[in-house]
């Protein structure tokens, strides 16, 4: 039974949370504790994902401000167990697996106001989040979310375990030839199968495909699949790499992909022929991804675009202008480029960076 | 127009939600049917089947996914697909192929563990639009190493193609339209990825077959264009009646489709071998198959198998040259199934594999997806005509075995109907010129297997042959006493 009850003490409780099956969601959306007491806040895993609870300082927009920084952590997240560093988080439990729990014991803040409590990991906080009522007035009920049983919202959505997932289907703001690539951790991709290129991304949960299936006996299914989280822009310009000349005229083919066990996916295409297998992961240094390149035989002098706004553009060889990176013969054989969202606070677009 | 479309849909759903037989009503003797159990946790609406030189049976299905069954135990070789409606599996070397909505894929699992890993584009060089009726259908090979396929038209009734793009490459008002390059082509790849336009005139034609002597046959459901459901043999650059189509056709290309009448589309068209009477035997076929088992199945050798997916039956169609081409008769089967019948595969030991959905159209068989097998007995014979045959002056009938020879032997006890169809832009057609006979004379066998009626010729009709009143030697009646016989030539 989630909620609050009184421990030993007048000025000790204990706070049971537990997270809903499949819905991203804790079984709890608030409660409530007099300032100064001993909390002993249980987080029980009944889930089937991944999931934490941090504590947070007062602030409508605290909630994703920290997963996005919590995301932004890149290779260190795990190790940080998705704990940004930093005065907003107040509290936190550990990662827990599936089945797992934990309690961490802390005094309640002196001072009254509402505290959020948020899952940092990938995706979670657009839906998995609550509130800590801190107040002198505070009685001992907690508010339960409201279903707890799997929904028929609920019931097409893929989730992204520990291997990456491929879809090809319509997809909501994709084009006919779409594959939805969902990566473990939260970062999620569009490749476009008949331009050959990454579309755009979006980080959280991965995929409704009940359109595409058809949730209903009557259902012809074919519509277009919802993505589960947040959209971010990877500077669509079109088909990026132009071969010789800075606008060639190419003939682009999509080859395939292959997908393996637990190894991010590879994209097959020609251009002109030529065939070239693209590497995506997702980056290490925040919201985005990173391509790898790699050209069967040498192209020669190439040219890359993005459309370069509100992003930060990096690349293993070359020289960027704007959204333009130039790669001159012979090094072009295999190179990255790396497409991250510019952080929020940061109002310029910097200048892109060359990786040593 | 419209309205009546749309009314017509729902009464079949509610026929479809009120209808649950058990078990088929017609099943001829010596056949079985078996039902195969799903595992809760599968979805498998098929889009195809196909075995596996070792005999292990593979799935593809709606949903997009590929499964591996043999006797019992499931395994899951690919996923992520899109709408998955065909496989083709080579006899020699296993290697797959897959047909899904955007593109011919080969799905090769390298390190050989029993999954895919390699989705290997082979050809998508076909348009393809959000429109959700865009299917794409096939892959089936040629001795060369040609692959086939057929596309799907471009759904154009307002607010059901859940699409903007609805409203293109209608002709004359027709449903159905033309959104993007080579919808309602038959296709063919050939073995070094190049897309070819086979043949136009497709309207909605989900399924296709290949023969041993390497022909190919389709079959198209009833609508715009089409007065009743029909199976077609595809030859290269036939035209077989759907205009929409033509917006790709070389021959056409700057020319306003609209102002072409129908006349002049019926004589540029090639008529069907067969056609499905509407809702009487067919309302939407799947899959036609070839018996070619080696008699494995029965006495149907050299038969077609189709599946029809609202009405959930199997028919049974036997074809004849005429004229050079081809026309024939089609029966009922096995009638109706547990789910509409969209696919259809023989086992290396004849069983026939029936592949099921429902979802979306409903069938009459009432679950939303399944499988199931029939199988032969190996020993009984089923009382059933074999074929119906046209000859100068009437039909020659031969049955699976010997029939009362004094009730055949009466011309009174032959109910036949003809009847043709319009060829127009509107959707479906009735029955025209409906005229009923008994033949004007009957000859019976020695041996009671075979007669020959003489009766009047009409070409371009159906011939409808109601054989009721007639039974075997043995007083066995007849599961299926009709037979269709579409008679578009007649011999000279």
């Amino acid at each position: 039974m989630p909620g609050v009850t009184p421990a030993h003490a007048a000025d000790e409780q204990a706070v049971k949370i537990g997270t809903l099956h499949a819905q991203m969601k804790y079984d709890v959306e608030s409660f409530q504790v007099k300032p100064g007491t001993t909390v002993h806040l249980t987080l029980n895993n009944t889930d089937e994902m991944q999931h934490n609870l941090l504590i947070l300082v007062p602030g409508e927009s605290k909630p994703l401000e920290i997963a996005q920084k919590a995301w932004a952590l890149g290779a260190d997240a795990v190790r940080k167990g998705f704990v940004p560093d930093g005065p907003d988080v107040l509290f936190h439990t550990r990662v827990l697996d599936p089945q797992q729990s934990d309690t961490i014991t802390f005094v309640a803040p002196e001072k009254e106001g509402d505290y959020p409590f948020v899952c940092t990991l990938p995706g979670h906080a657009f839906s998995m989040k609550g509130m800590m009522r801190v107040s002198k007035s505070a009685t001992t009920l907690a508010v339960k979310a409201t279903s707890a049983t799997e929904t028929a919202q609920t019931k097409f959505h893929v989730h992204v375990m520990d291997e990456p997932m491929v879809i090809r289907a319509f997809v909501d703001g994709g084009p006919a030839r779409s594959i939805s690539v969902g990566l473990p951790g939260g970062i999620n991709y569009l490749f476009d199968a008949g331009e050959c290129y990454v579309r755009f991304g979006w980080f959280g949960m991965f995929l409704d495909v009940g359109p595409n299936v058809g949730t209903s006996d009557g259902d012809r299914g074919g519509g277009w699949c919802r993505i589960l989280g947040e959209k971010f822009e990877l500077g669509d310009s079109g088909f990026p790499i132009s071969i010789g000349d800075r606008d060639a005229k190419q003939v682009v083919r999509f080859a395939g992909y292959r997908l393996r066990g637990k190894d991010v996916p590879q994209f097959f295409f020609t251009i002109d022929g030529r065939r070239v297998t693209q590497t995506i992961r997702p980056a290490a240094t925040g919201v985005g991804l990173q391509s790898e390149f790699e050209f069967e035989t040498d192209p020669g002098k190439i040219f890359f675009y993005v459309s370069p706004h509100r992003l930060q553009l990096s690349s293993s060889v070359g020289t960027w202008h704007d959204g333009r990176l130039e790669v001159p013969a012979g090094e072009a054989r295999k190179f990255t480029v790396t497409i991250v969202r510019q952080p929020k606070d940061e109002t310029k677009p910097k200048t892109p960076a060359v990786a040593p | 127009m419209k309205t009546a479309i749309f009314s017509l849909a729902t009464a079949l759903c509610i026929s479809a939600a009120t209808a649950a037989p058990s078990a088929p009503v017609r099943m001829p003797a010596g056949y079985s049917l078996e039902t195969i159990e799903i595992p809760a946790t599968i979805t498998l609406g098929v889009g195809g089947l196909a075995f596996t030189p070792k005999g292990d049976l593979m799935i593809c299905t709606r949903e997009g996914e590929v499964w591996r069954y043999r006797e019992g135990n499931w395994s899951r070789f690919a996923q992520g697909l899109h709408e998955a409606l065909g496989l083709y599996i080579d006899p020699k070397t296993s290697e797959v192929w897959v047909m899904q909505r955007p593109e011919l894929t080969k799905l090769v699992d390298e390190d050989g563990d029993g999954k895919a890993d390699l989705y290997q584009t082979v050809n998508a060089d076909w348009g393809l639009t959000d429109n959700y009726h865009e299917y794409a259908f096939g892959p089936v090979r040629d001795d060369k190493g040609n692959f086939y396929g057929t596309l799907n038209l471009t759904l154009s009734w307002r607010g059901w193609a859940r699409s903007d793009r609805w409203d293109i490459g209608r002709v004359h008002d027709s449903k159905m339209g033309r959104d993007a390059r080579y919808r309602g082509w038959c296709f063919q790849v050939t073995p070094e990825g190049k897309f070819v336009p086979f043949a136009s005139g497709l309207r909605s034609p989900a399924g296709i077959t290949i023969n041993k002597r390497g022909e190919i046959f389709y079959t198209d459901n009833q609508g715009d264009w089409n007065c009743t459901s029909t199976l077609h043999h595809v030859v290269q650059g036939r035209f077989y009646g759907h205009p929409s189509s033509l917006a790709d056709h070389p021959d056409f290309a700057g020319k306003n489709l609209d102002r072409i009448t129908e006349e002049e589309y019926d004589h540029l068209r090639y008529r069907p071998a067969i056609y499905l009477p509407h809702q009487e035997l067919a309302s939407s076929p799947g899959e036609p198959i070839f018996d070619e088992t080696g008699g494995k199945f029965g006495p149907f050798e050299d038969q077609v198998f189709i599946g029809d997916q609202t009405k959930s039956n199997e028919m049974r169609a036997w074809l004849e040259k005429v004229g050079g081409e081809y026309q024939g008769v089609v029966f009922d089967f096995v009638d109706p199934l547990q789910c509409g019948v969209v696919r259809n595969r023989f086992a290396p030991d004849g069983s026939l594999w029936v592949g099921q959905t429902g979802r979306g159209w409903r069938s009459i068989g009432p679950k939303t997806f399944g499988l199931q097998r029939i199988r032969w007995d190996g020993k009984t014979i089923p009382m059933e005509m074999h074929s119906v045959s046209l000859t100068k002056t009437g039909f020659h009938i031969h049955f699976t075995k010997p029939v009362d020879r004094q009730a055949a032997g009466n011309t009174a006890n032959y109910a036949i109907k003809h009847w043709g169809y319009i060829y127009q832009a509107e959707y479906g057609s009735p029955k025209v010129g409906l005229t009923e006979l008994s033949p004007s004379a009957v000859k019976v066998s020695s041996d009671g297997s075979e007669v020959d009626l003489e009766l009047p010729l009409v070409k371009e009709q159906v011939y409808q042959f109601n054989l009721n009143n007639i039974a075997g030697a043995d007083g066995a009646p007849m599961t299926n006493p009709i037979g269709y016989y579409t008679l578009n030539r007649l011999r000279e």
